[in-house]
């Protein structure tokens, strides 16, 4: 399946676009992909942990990726990954 | 020449000889350093509160490209890689100084970067703890005579110095005050800002502290005050330009307030290898200016010019080493570094 990737203003110039497809059959499997299709991404979305950075937000569609049970789900055409720099603080 | 000036919100690019500044580079993002490498390229380092550190590398200044590598602890560990404070180099070798502290070196203009191990697991590590600007190490000094003779400034804990090339390192604050005593290792604690050294003499290195301004005159066994003249003895850079010895700090009032005593904003020089400081020259406002500059924030270029940037945003310059500062038109962002390129 065809998911498509947004990224946020501020990462355009590690990637060089706001938006770009991957194909993949999980969520999981869309995640890797993105970091396949743009490794300079790595290192600003996750910490040396291997988590998502504590002001970043990856969503699969209208759900944050940190609250699904299972990234393992199967993706659908026109599904998304949107990568959106959180609002923190005032 | 170019000025290089990294602020909270993007990179500018100043040329002194056209009196122009260049438009944003990287907007939005903290630009924290920038060096040129051995190929001729340039490096920037950038960060964020979202997206983290990296590195960047363009042949002109105006197109950047990211890069893939660039300083990072082993991933799984428990250190992060906050921000790239500074970089120093010799020859082929790009030194960078990172929060969390550490140092790391990179032989090939930037592509790849190894941990500096003797320093990254010194013995004291344990009794490291971040200061309020945070655990970094962002001060690196290299003896242009022997480049296996290094120095790094860590705040909350001090300096070091390798005669290896980065194989060991030792504590080198003898004579300094401790800002942060350990409470196991005595030979750490000292909270380090700003350092300088003299090119044509290495071991007389200056030093601006969170309590004080020091001198060693033997490559730091034993540093001395040298703060008469100074209206407080706070402050982050220090810099020395080496055609005329002249010093140069911007003092303020304690760690409490940080700010300019008196509203009265000044950079300050001496020129009897510290003996002495006074306002330098002419230029600094007569106006209450409340504003400071960071560690990172000045630079020379040996030959009589001097820059810095303010929290503020306002940049001032002096082409004749201390004599006469002029302000720029222009406000940028907070500004973090410069560097002349």
């Amino acid at each position: 399946m065809i998911v498509t990737v947004r990224v946020p203003k501020l990462l355009v110039p590690v990637t060089g676009t706001g938006v770009f497809e991957v194909e993949a059959a999980t969520v999981t499997e869309a995640l890797e992909r993105m970091l396949d299709a743009q490794p300079g991404l790595r290192v600003h979305l996750y910490d040396e942990t291997g988590a998502i950075r504590p002001h970043v937000r990856i969503f699969y569609n209208d759900d944050d990726v940190r609250w699904l049970t299972s990234t393992d789900t199967p993706v659908a055409e026109g599904d998304s990954i949107t990568v959106v720099q959180a609002v923190s603080g005032g | 020449m170019t000025i290089a000036i990294g602020t909270d919100k993007g990179a500018w690019f100043y040329d002194t000889d056209t009196d122009t500044l260049s438009d944003p580079v990287l907007p939005g993002w903290r630009v924290t350093a920038f060096t040129e490498a051995a190929d001729g390229s340039y490096l920037l380092a950038v960060g964020s509160n979202w997206f983290g550190a990296s590195l960047y590398r363009s042949d002109d200044l105006t197109d950047w490209e990211p890069l893939l590598g660039a300083p990072a602890w082993p991933e799984g560990g428990d250190r992060k890689l906050n921000q790239i404070w500074t970089f120093a180099r010799s020859g082929d070798t790009i030194y960078a100084g990172v929060d969390e502290a550490g140092l790391f070196r990179s032989d090939d203009n930037g592509a790849t970067w190894q941990s500096v191990d003797g320093i990254n697991e010194h013995p004291t590590r344990p009794g490291w703890y971040p200061g309020f600007g945070g655990l970094a190490l962002h001060r690196i000094l290299i003896d242009p005579r022997t480049p296996d003779r290094l120095w790094v400034g860590i705040s909350a804990v001090g300096v070091f110095r390798s005669d290896d090339g980065g194989l060991t390192w030792t504590s080198k604050n003898e004579g300094v005050a401790k800002t942060a005593p350990s409470k196991d290792f005595d030979d750490i604690g000292f909270c380090v800002h700003g350092l300088a050294l003299d090119p044509d003499d290495p071991n007389r290195i200056y030093r601006q502290d969170h309590q004080g301004v020091y001198r060693t005159f033997d490559g730091g066994e034993r540093w001395e005050r040298a703060e008469t003249g100074l209206p407080g003895t706070f402050g982050f850079p220090m810099v020395m330009d080496a055609s005329t010895k002249a010093l140069f700090v911007v003092p303020l009032e304690s760690d409490e307030r940080r700010l300019p005593p008196g509203g009265r904003f000044a950079g300050y020089r001496s020129t009897d290898g510290g003996d002495t400081w006074s306002v330098s020259g002419t230029g600094f406002p007569e106006a209450p200016t409340y504003t400071q500059v960071l560690r990172g924030a000045m630079a020379g270029d040996n030959a009589g010019g001097v820059h810095f940037g303010t929290t503020s945003g306002r940049f001032w310059a002096t082409a004749d080493a201390g004599e006469s500062w002029h302000e720029a038109p222009w406000t940028l962002p907070r500004i973090l570094s410069v560097t002349v390129l």
